[in-house]
């Protein structure tokens, strides 16, 4: 699906480290491709404290999205009066997406945060884990869950080149931190429809802490 | 729903603002064969009279205790062919949801959405009531639950109930049985009591059906050979 997504540009990426997660995006917003009318765009929006979505693509849609699944999981929470899991998110979205599978949105989204997961410990006591988790989808809703990092935008092939190569398991928040910004800096050098500012948002169980990055601005 | 000349609703208030059809049909209910569930401390289950209108009916053909989804199950008392209109779209609602988010629907959830149906019909042109009133137990990460759907589109959350023919004098039988940290087992022996109370004639593994969910697994239907090891508990 060729220049539609490269109408306004963009891209997303998202990481896992030990305990950590990460997601990141460029701030461009361009229009008829080559004309850049926003450098304050972001991708990335909260869901809930453990489910962060990051949308690329058109960037009508991904405003649309954005407010569909935000009224989408604020109905299941007052309804079913319970925080949404994760998996339940990824499998709502691509329901959503999928609804939409001969006239699609034009979004490839990720979604990176915590699954909870409870076990017992040895004193009987209910204990959460808190598990990264990262899925990517396509434009209709195909889901894929990986333990490593997820990419997509216009600038996916350069971002999987060096996520590929730049990529260490485990890293705590701060190599995370770098590795993740490094990945996105490089890719964006690359590809004039992407750029113009970055952030990052690294999250824990407990935080997120939320960092722009300076970027060559073109 | 409304096809023809009924587009107002045959539900009508009285002037002592009693809604008439469905009172009728809480006659109809407390005149049916009883059913009964009990929410104890690890389990939640159900139980009814099955009693065949005549002898040359085909006994396994009939079930009243039946499966909505794996956790969930639904017996009823009142008229068998309202119950398979709601039962039909329990399981389509329950399967909805499931395919949406990919897990199991909430048991509060799902009576809600059927008394919603069930209240749509006391409010539609060209349709009458529900003529039953339905038990809905299951388990679901917040535990078990026992919840009733009566005509009228209310549903209750219980620890302990009984409907259909006798349910006063039933229900007072329970009441003075009932604790709250009562085990599943002694849930079952319960129930068989409290029906054994109404019952007209010999009671046996064929015309008692009994559905159980408890420590979390799923929900069950007990088979006959089940049931009859628990009445001959009770001789």
């Amino acid at each position: 699906m060729g220049s539609i997504f490269e109408y306004n540009g963009g891209c997303v990426l998202g990481m896992s480290g030990e305990g950590c997660v990460a997601i990141a995006c460029d701030l461009r917003l361009g229009s008829n491709r080559f004309t850049t009318i926003s450098t304050n765009f972001t991708k990335i929006f909260k869901m809930n404290d453990h489910i962060y979505v990051g949308l690329s693509g058109l960037a009508t849609d991904v405003q649309t999205i954005y407010e569909i699944l935000r009224f989408r999981i604020n109905l299941y929470e007052i309804k079913n009066n319970i925080k949404m899991d994760i998996e339940c998110f990824t499998s709502m979205l691509s329901t959503i997406l999928y609804s939409n599978r001969f006239s699609p949105y034009f979004v490839n989204p990720i979604v990176v945060g915590f699954k909870i997961v409870y076990n017992t410990d040895e004193h009987g006591n209910r204990v959460k884990t808190y598990v990264p988790f990262l899925t990517a989808f396509d434009l209709i809703g195909a889901k894929s869950e990986t333990n490593n990092f997820v990419v997509n935008g216009v600038t996916s092939e350069q971002l999987f080149g060096l996520c590929e190569s730049f990529y260490i398991s485990n890293q705590d928040e701060n190599g995370l931190f770098e590795t993740i910004s490094q990945c996105l800096l490089s890719a964006l050098d690359r590809d004039c429809l992407s750029g113009w500012g970055a952030e990052v948002l690294v999250l824990t169980p407990d935080k997120v802490i939320k960092k722009k990055l300076k970027t060559r601005m073109d | 729903m409304t096809d023809g000349h009924y587009s107002f609703s045959l539900t009508t208030f009285s002037p002592t603002g009693k809604l008439a059809q469905i009172e009728y049909a809480l006659n109809r209910v407390s005149s049916s064969s009883p059913a009964l569930g009990i929410r104890a401390k690890n389990g939640v289950i159900l139980a009814t009279e099955k009693k065949t209108p005549n002898e040359l009916i085909e006994k396994n053909s009939i079930y009243k205790i039946q499966h909505i989804t794996d956790h969930i199950g639904m017996v009823y008392a009142g008229m068998p062919g309202d119950f398979r209109v709601l039962l039909k779209k329990a399981r389509k609602e329950a399967m909805i949801y499931s395919l949406q988010y990919g897990n199991e629907i909430l048991v509060k959830e799902l009576v809600k959405e059927i008394a919603a149906v069930v209240q749509e019909f006391t409010q539609s042109g060209g349709v009458r009531p529900f003529g039953l009133s339905l038990l809905i137990c299951g388990t679901d990460i917040y535990g078990y639950h026992l919840y009733q759907i009566d005509p009228s589109g209310c549903y209750f959350n219980w620890l302990a109930t009984c409907i259909g023919k006798d349910y006063q004098n039933n229900l007072s039988f329970l009441e003075k049985r009932y604790s709250k940290d009562i085990e599943t087992e002694d849930a079952i022996h319960t129930a068989i009591l409290t029906l054994k109370e109404s019952y007209e004639g010999v009671m046996n593994e064929h015309n008692i059906e009994i559905g159980v969910a408890y420590n979390n697994k799923p929900f069950k239907i007990l088979t006959p050979s089940e049931i009859k090891d628990y009445l001959i508990e009770l001789e």
